[in-house]
């Protein structure tokens, strides 16, 4: 008999592409064909529990993803609020030279990112961003090391992708 | 006039009740996020509602649809690249946490657990359009005809994706046998 079946071979098989020489060499060989079997078997089981898997995401997702009852709540609200207190009164009492304020800026587009839809629900965050993400999105920002990381409010969609960038301050960590 | 506005509603209502479903499955498989996925689903019907009275059916509203989601898929991964962080980070469990037992024994229950995990690993593996074809093909069940015409790549070089990774497939495998 001839050598078994490559995985071109096998390929063509799984793909109903049948040759006289694969389905000759499928009735002689009991190897080839435990393996073509095999095989069949297990993209049925991925598909059948991609299936399943999928399902549950699209029934369940919203809500499981959700924490449920009050009691989290009370104490993430007490929690914001005093973290808002404590960073406005450091905003308060902090010498304005400290930090160069950049309110001015605009936003800045990120690049090969997919525009917020009309009907799509947008906030701004603000946050750390790695000097490296904001070259990357076409600004300039001046720093000898690129690990560094700057404070900047990021337009955020729906889904979460980041939409544009504006820089709250210049001053680098 | 009116009512014909109302058809068509409902027209694309069916569609929407139809194919929903996989094109969620398909960009989940694609992005593992579920947040992405069903952003994706979203936009990939909205753009469909918006030219359905352009639709003409040169193809079927599967090939159609699941076109809109594979330009979709490919623009969230790119724009992957500069997201600094992930929001309401979702843990999306294993494929294979969902095999039903069907009359296994725990011994081969095990075994399938641990052969839909290596396809879902070398999955991972793939380049994104390997991964789209690859999907397409064992996940959606489209032969190498739609699968063309979803993507635009033809059908030798989606005979050269599926190779490659049936070829991982098959070693990984090997020793489950």
């Amino acid at each position: 008999m001839n050598e078994h079946l490559s995985s071109q071979q096998i390929t063509n098989l799984l793909l109903d592409e049948v040759s006289e020489t694969e389905q000759r060499h499928l009735s002689e060989c009991a190897s080839c064909r435990a393996e073509l079997d095999h095989l069949r078997n297990a993209f049925s089981l991925y598909r059948r529990a991609g299936q399943e898997w999928s399902e549950h995401w699209m029934t369940q997702g919203a809500s499981a993803r959700q924490p449920s009852g009050p009691r989290w709540f009370g104490w993430w609200a007490v929690g914001s609020a005093l973290t808002i207190a404590a960073l406005a009164a450091v905003f308060v009492f902090l010498p304005s030279t400290t930090f160069q304020r950049a309110r001015e800026e605009p936003f800045v587009s990120i690049p090969y990112v997919v525009p917020a839809a009309s009907y799509e629900r947008t906030q701004v965050i603000r946050m750390e961003v790695p000097v490296a993400a904001l070259r990357s999105s076409g600004m300039a920002v001046q720093t000898r090391d690129a690990g560094n990381s700057v404070r900047a409010d990021v337009l955020v969609g729906q889904d979460g992708r980041a939409l544009a960038v504006r820089l709250v301050e210049r001053r680098l960590n | 006039m009116e009512t014909a506005i109302t058809a068509e509603v409902d027209e694309f209502e069916a569609v929407v009740r139809t194919h929903r479903q996989r094109i969620f499955r398909f960009a989940l498989a694609s992005l593992r996020d579920r947040d992405a996925a069903e952003s994706v689903t979203q936009d990939c019907l909205f753009k469909a509602y918006k030219s359905w009275s352009q639709f003409r059916g040169d193809s079927s509203v599967l090939t159609w649809l699941m076109r809109i989601a594979v330009n979709l898929i490919r623009d969230a991964t790119n724009s992957r690249r500069f997201r600094f962080w992930k929001m309401r980070a979702v843990s999306i469990d294993s494929v294979s946490d969902w095999i039903s037992d069907s009359g296994r024994s725990p011994e081969e229950q095990v075994r399938a657990k641990q052969q839909v995990e290596a396809i879902w690993r070398i999955c991972d593996l793939l380049s994104e359009r390997q991964r789209t074809v690859f999907l397409l093909h064992f996940m959606e069940e489209m032969d190498a005809s739609q699968i063309e015409a979803v993507t635009g790549i033809t059908k030798s070089a989606i005979k050269v994706h599926l190779f490659r990774a049936v070829h991982l497939v098959r070693s990984e495998l090997k020793e489950w046998r």
